[in-house]
C-alpha cells in the first residue's frame, strides 16, 4: 500500500514539473493523443477465445474478448499470458479491418508472462515501430490501448512512464489504467510508438514456484500497470518462434535465509543435476559477481538472472572459503528451465520426542525404520546421534538441516553415542521411503481401550466467522502432533470423527482439530485462507510438532487439503487425501529442500475418481514429492468415516513423518 | 477497500494536476460546472450503503436528476447545492430503466439556479480527455463544492456489468472512462468535456461482465434527455421489459444440431451430429465444427448458444459462424416452413420424436 502511494505520488511530482515548464495548449495535447492512437491502432487486434477453465486459483477469468499486438507483417501477434490462463481450446483474433481469423498458439514466455499467436493473414499486417529501450524515461505521456469493449475502436487510457526496470528488470510501469480491458496491448508513447506489451505482474516470493498467468492482475487500474518492453519481446522473436515455450532461467540453489535486502547470496544447498551442481558449487559458496557485475545482496542477484531465460549462459563469479583461504573462481552457467526434482535424503531414523531442555546433546533414537540406511549400518534404539560426518548433531532441527544438505546415494559417516561409548558407522544414504510402518515396528501391539467420549473445545479467530472444534490427548504431550480433518457434514461429523479417533489420539499424542466450511456447500477454494490462518495459530496454541502436522480430507475436502498442503509445505508436513484427485486448476510446486511434505492418498476399491488418482501419484512423484498409498474398503452407510483399520494405518503413517 | 485509498490518492493527485495546468481557463470552467453539481443526502448509512450520492441541476427552475436508489427512499430527503445552500426537495418521477429519478427544488417564484442544458449535445469521441464531478465518498462535507476528477474516455460500449450476479438491465451505450469516477456517492454527479458541457451522468458502483473489473461509467445524454422532458412534463416513460424471449424460440434441436455432451460449464459448442434434411444440414454444417459466433454475438460454450437462440424467434434466420479446420465458415440458418406451420404442436413432442438418443436409451434402459 506505501509502496503504491509513492509511486503515485511520483507519477504526480513528474506530471506537475512538466506542466510547469510551459503553457500547454490543450487543443494541440488532445490532437498528439489521438494521432499517437491512431498510429498503433491498426496493429491492435482483439481475442476471442472459445472453451477452458472459468476459474484459474481463485480468480474468474473474464469471459469477454480480450486485446493482442501484431509484430510481425506476417501474422505474429503477442498478447498477455492471462487472456489464455483458462488453457481456451480455440482462439479468434478480429483485424481492425474486421476480418477474422483462427489463431494457433505457437508459445509462451513464463518470464514474461506473453504469449505468441500466429494467424494465416492474406494481405500484409501493419507492425508499430518500438520505443528504444534506452529512450524510455519516466515522466513520458504513455497511453494504454486495448480493444476489448469495442471490435472497431481502441479503448484508451491515459497516464504516464512511472518507473523503468521493474520486477527485476523485466518491465516498465505506468500508471495509466491497466486491467483485462487492455492487457496483452500495446502502451504507446505520444509519438505512436510502442513502448512495450501490457501484462498483470506481481512480485513472487522466493521458493513460491511458477508464477501465475493471472498473479498482479488484482492491482488491475490503480496506477500501477507494466508493459513488457516491445524491443526486448523482438529479440525474443526468433527463439520463440520455433515454438518452445520461454521459461525462466534456473541455477537450481536455494539461498541461505534472511531479507533479500541484507544478506549475502550464500549457497545453502545446490540442487542435484541443476546448472549449479554441474558447475560444481557447493554449500556455503557465495556468489560475488555476474557478468563481471558485482552481488552483494540476494535482490541484487535477483536483477542480474531474474530478466534471463532458460538456455541464457552466464559468468557467475563465487567466493569459496573464509578469510586467507578464501578463493574466488569463475563458473559459467548455462540456465536450466526445469530442474530434476529435488528428492529428501533418508537415513532411517525416527527420534524420541525429548523433553524441551535435554541435558545430552544429540538425537535419541527411537525407532529404526526397516531397511534404511541407518538399520544396514546398524544403528540400534536407544542410541543417540551426535554427529553426521564432521556436522555436531546438538537437537532434531541440526540433524534435519544437516540432512537437507545431503542427497541420496551420498555416503555418509554416522557418530552415536551407545552405553556412553562413542562409535563410528557409515551408510549410504536412499530417498524418503513411502511405506507405511506395521505396529511391530512401532512396539504398538497392545490394543487400544475405548475411553469416555470427552467435550470438545473450541477455536475461532477473530477475522472469520466460522468456528472450529477440537479434541486434545489425554496426557498432554509437549509437542503433540496436529491433525487438521476437514469434516464434510458439519456437527453430526464432528462428534462422530471425535469419537472415532480419541483412543489413537491419546495413544499417539495428536490434537484433532475439525474446522468448518465458511458456506452451506462444504468445502470450497475460497476457505483456504481462513484454514491457513487457523493452522498457524493453531500450531502456535498446541505447540504442535512441525513433523507432525498433517491436513486430511475426504473427497472435495481431499482436494482442499492438497490445495492447502501444496502451497503451504512450510507449514505443513503431511496432506491426507481421501478419494480426491488433485484440484484440476493446480499447478503441482517443486518439492523444496527446506520443506519436506509427504502425501497420504486413501482409494476405496471402488472409486470412479481412481484412474485420476493414479495419474496424480505419478505426477506428484515426478516432482519429487513422497506419496503414500492406503487401500481403504469401500465405503459403507456409515458414511465418510473410515474404517479402525484404516485409521491404525494412517495413524501409523503421521507417526512415520518423523522420519529422517 | 485497498481499491478505495487507491482512487483517494489518485483523486488528490488529479486535483493537484488540474490545479496547476492553466488555472485561469480550466478553473473558470470547473466553478461553473460545479455550481450545477448537487449533493443529495438520504436513507443508508449501513456498511457498504453510503447514505449520499450526487446529482445534475437540469432546468433553471431547479429540477435534479439523480440516480434511483434506496439513498432516495427517506421523508428526509436533502439536497445540497454548490454554495451550501440546502433544500427539502419534491419528487418529480423516476425513470426505472435507465434507474433515474427527478426532483424539484422549492425555488422561490422567479429564482433560478445554473443548470446543465440537455438540449445542447456535444460531440464525444474516445480519447477525448474528460473530468467528472461529484460528491464521492461524501467528502464535500461542508458549504463546498463537489470533487473534481480528471481522465479520458476509454470506450463509447454497450454496458454490459453486474451488480452483485444481478445483470444490469440497461443495455445501451455507455461512456467508460479512465478517471476513478465510480466511487460511492459518486452516482448522479456529472461527467463534462474540457469546456465544461454535460456528456453524461456517473452512473452506479458495477462490474463489468466483460472484463471482470470495477467499471467508471456515465449514461450519456441523449440516452435521457427525452426521458427528462418526460418526467418534467409528468409524462410516463415507456418502459421497455428487458429482453424479452419470443413466444416460439430456436433451439439447436430445431435447427437439427446435436451438441457434444455439455459437462462443464464451459464446455466448447462442437457439433456432435447433424440431422439429416435439417436447416442445418442445408447450410453445410458438419460434425466437429465449433461454432464461434451465432447471430453476431460470440459462442463460448453449449449453454451460451443454447440462451442465444433462445432470444430469437423460429421465424428469424440466423447466422452462425462455425471454425472448421483452423478456418471460419460462414452459414445462414432458415427453419423450413413445417415446424412453424406445425408450431401449435406441442414443441416437446416435436424434439423427442426427432431426438434419436432418447429413443436408444429408452429402449436400452430394461
Amino acid at each position: 500500500m506505501n509502496c503504491k502511494a509513492f509511486f503515485v505520488m511520483l507519477a504526480l511530482s513528474l506530471t506537475a514539473t512538466a506542466s510547469y515548464a510551459a503553457d500547454r495548449d490543450y487543443a494541440l495535447e488532445q490532437q498528439a493523443i489521438n494521432q499517437a492512437t491512431q498510429a498503433v491502432a491498426d496493429s491492435v487486434v482483439q481475442i476471442r477465445t472459445v472453451g477452458g477453465f472459468e476459474r484459474i486459483g481463485e480468480t474468474t477469468v473474464s469471459q469477454g474478448p480480450s486485446t493482442g499486438l501484431i509484430v510481425t507483417p506476417d501474422g505474429y501477434i503477442v498478447s498477455s499470458a492471462f487472456n489464455f490462463a483458462q488453457r481456451p481450446s480455440s482462439i479468434l483474433v478480429t483485424l481492425p479491418n474486421g476480418n477474422q481469423l483462427s489463431a494457433e498458439l505457437v508459445a509462451r514466455d513464463l518470464n514474461r508472462m506473453l504469449v505468441l499467436l500466429k494467424v494465416e493473414a492474406e494481405d500484409k499486417l501493419p507492425v508499430p515501430t518500438f520505443v528504444p529501450e534506452r529512450e524510455i524515461a519516466v515522466g513520458q505521456w504513455a497511453l494504454a490501448l486495448g480493444r476489448t469493449f469495442q471490435t472497431d475502436k481502441v479503448d484508451t487510457s491515459l497516464g504516464i512512464i512511472s518507473a523503468l526496470n521493474r520486477m527485476h528488470g523485466r518491465v516498465v510501469q505506468a500508471d495509466a489504467n491497466v486491467s483485462a480491458a487492455n492487457y496483452g496491448g500495446p502502451l504507446v508513447d505520444i509519438r505512436g510508438r510502442v513502448f512495450g506489451v501490457l501484462v498483470p505482474m506481481s512480485p513472487q516470493p522466493a521458493g513460491a514456484g511458477a508464477e501465475s498467468e493471472v498473479a498482479g492482475a488484482e492491482f488491475y487500474d490503480s496506477g500501477i500497470g507494466f508493459a513488457v518492453p516491445l524491443e526486448h519481446v523482438l529479440t525474443t522473436l526468433d527463439r520463440w518462434k520455433k515454438g518452445e515455450d520461454l521459461l525462466p532461467g534456473k541455477l537450481g540453489v536455494a539461498l541461505k535465509a534472511g531479507s533479500p535486502f541484507v544478506e549475502p547470496p550464500v549457497i545453502h544447498t545446490v540442487w542435484p543435476g541443476s546448472p549449479a551442481a554441474e558447475a560444481a558449487w557447493q554449500t556455503g559458496d557465495t556468489i560475488i559477481a555476474v557478468d563481471g557485475k558485482s552481488v552483494a545482496t540476494q535482490s541484487q542477484l535477483q536483477f542480474l538472472t531474474k530478466p534471463l531465460y532458460a538456455g541464457d549462459t552466464l559468468t557467475i563469479s563465487l567466493r569459496r572459503g573464509e578469510g586467507d583461504k578464501a578463493e574466488e573462481l569463475d563458473t559459467e552457467i548455462t540456465l536450466a528451465g526445469e530442474l530434476p526434482p529435488y528428492r529428501h535424503a533418508f537415513l532411517g531414523l525416527l527420534p524420541k520426542a525429548e523433553p524441551k531442555k535435554a541435558k545430552d546433546k544429540g538425537v535419541v533414537v527411537a525407532h529404526v525404520w526397516p531397511g534404511s540406511p541407518a538399520a544396514r549400518a546398524g544403528v540400534e534404539i536407544a542410541d543417540r546421534l551426535t554427529k553426521i560426518n564432521d556436522t555436531e548433531i546438538a537437537h532434531l532441527p541440526a540433524a534435519l538441516a544437516a540432512l537437507r544438505a545431503l542427497q541420496p546415494e551420498e555416503e555418509i559417516k554416522l557418530t552415536i553415542m551407545r552405553d556412553d561409548k562413542e562409535r563410528e558407522l557409515s551408510t549410504e544414504l536412499t530417498t524418503l521411503p513411502d511405506n507405511i510402518l506395521t505396529s511391530v515396528d512401532l512396539d504398538q501391539q497392545g490394543s487400544l481401550k475405548p475411553a469416555e467420549p470427552r467435550e470438545l473445545e473450541t477455536l475461532k479467530l477473530p477475522q472469520f466467522p466460522q468456528e472450529a472444534k477440537f479434541l486434545m490427548p489425554d496426557k498432554n504431550p509437549d509437542q503433540p502432533g496436529l491433525l487438521v480433518w476437514l469434516p464434510e457434514k458439519g456437527e453430526e461429523e464432528e462428534a462422530a470423527l471425535a469419537k472415532s479417533w480419541q483412543a489413537v489420539c491419546d495413544a499417539q499424542g495428536l490434537v484433532l482439530l475439525m474446522p468448518r466450511p465458511s458456506g452451506e456447500d462444504g468445502w470450497q477454494f475460497e476457505d483456504l485462507e481462513y484454514l491457513d490462518n487457523l493452522v498457524r495459530m493453531a500450531k502456535g496454541k498446541f505447540n504442535a510438532d512441525p513433523q507432525r502436522t498433517v491436513i486430511a480430507g475426504s473427497g472435495k475436502a481431499g482436494q482442499v487439503a492438497y490445495a492447502l498442503g501444496l502451497r503451504r509445505a512450510d507449514e505443513l508436513s503431511g496432506v491426507i487425501a481421501d478419494n480426491a484427485p488433485l484440484p484440476r486448476t493446480l499447478t503441482i510446486p517443486d518439492n523444496s529442500p527446506s520443506n519436506q511434505l509427504s502425501l497420504l492418498t486413501i482409494m476405496s476399491a471402488n472409486s470412479s475418481f481412481a484412474p485420476l488418482v493414479k495419474q496424480d501419484i505419478t505426477q506428484l512423484r515426478e516432482k519429487g514429492f513422497v506419496v503414500s498409498i492406503l487401500e481403504r474398503p469401500a465405503a459403507t452407510d456409515e458414511g465418510q468415516l473410515l474404517d479402525a483399520k484404516t485409521r491404525a494405518a494412517l495413524v501409523r503413517w503421521i507417526a512415520g513423518l518423523r522420519r529422517f | 477497500m485497498r481499491r478505495a485509498v487507491c482512487k483517494w490518492i489518485c483523486w488528490l493527485a488529479t486535483l493537484l494536476v488540474i490545479g496547476d495546468l492553466q488555472a485561469q481557463d480550466l478553473h473558470k470552467v470547473i466553478r461553473q460546472a460545479q455550481q450545477k453539481v448537487v449533493k443529495i443526502y438520504g436513507a443508508g448509512g449501513l456498511r457498504q450503503m453510503e447514505s449520499y450520492q450526487s446529482g445534475i441541476i437540469v432546468s433553471p427552475e431547479g429540477h435534479v436528476l439523480t440516480t434511483l436508489s434506496y439513498v432516495l427512499d427517506t421523508d428526509d430527503l436533502a439536497v445540497v447545492l454548490d454554495d451550501g445552500r440546502k433544500f427539502l426537495p419534491e419528487r418529480v418521477g423516476t425513470d426505472p430503466l435507465r434507474e433515474l429519478a427527478l426532483l424539484k427544488l422549492p425555488l422561490e417564484e422567479g429564482e433560478t439556479v445554473p443548470y446543465f442544458d440537455l438540449k445542447q449535445k456535444p460531440e464525444v469521441a474516445i480519447g477525448e480527455r474528460v473530468m467528472a464531478l461529484s460528491n464521492l465518498y461524501g467528502i464535500a462535507a461542508g458549504d463546498e463544492p463537489v470533487s473534481v476528477l480528471q481522465g479520458m474516455i476509454t470506450a463509447i460500449a454497450p454496458l454490459d456489468a453486474r451488480r452483485g450476479s444481478f445483470a444490469t438491465t440497461y443495455r445501451e451505450n455507455v461512456y467508460i472512462t479512465d478517471a476513478y469516477a465510480n466511487n460511492p456517492g459518486a452516482t448522479g454527479g456529472a461527467l463534462v468535456n474540457w469546456q465544461g458541457e454535460l456528456l453524461g451522468l456517473l452512473g452506479k458502483e458495477l462490474k463489468s461482465r466483460v472484463t471482470g473489473t470495477w467499471l467508471n461509467y456515465a449514461l450519456p445524454v441523449t440516452s435521457f434527455a427525452e426521458s427528462v422532458d418526460n418526467m418534467i412534463a409528468g409524462r410516463a416513460n415507456n418502459v421497455e421489459p428487458p429482453s424479452q424471449l419470443p413466444e416460439d424460440s430456436l433451439s439447436p434441436e430445431l435447427l437439427g444440431i446435436r451438441l457434444i455432451p455439455d459437462v462443464l460449464r464451459l464446455t466448447p459448442p462442437y457439433i456432435d451430429a447433424v440431422r439429416q434434411g435439417s436447416s442445418a444440414e442445408q447450410a453445410g454444417l458438419r460434425p466437429d465444427d465449433l461454432i464461434v459466433f451465432a447471430a453476431g454475438k460470440q459462442i463460448a460454450s453449449c449453454r451460451a448458444l443454447v440462451e442465444e437462440l433462445s432470444y430469437h424467434d423460429q421465424r428469424e434466420e440466423i447466422d452462425l459462424v462455425v471454425l472448421r479446420d483452423g478456418v471460419i465458415v460462414e452459414t445462414s440458418l432458415q427453419l423450413a416452413e413445417e415446424p412453424v406451420a406445425t408450431s401449435e404442436d406441442s414443441p416437446a413432442e416435436e424434439t423427442s420424436t426427432d431426438e434419436p438418443t432418447a429413443e436408444d436409451s429408452e429402449e436400452a434402459a430394461p
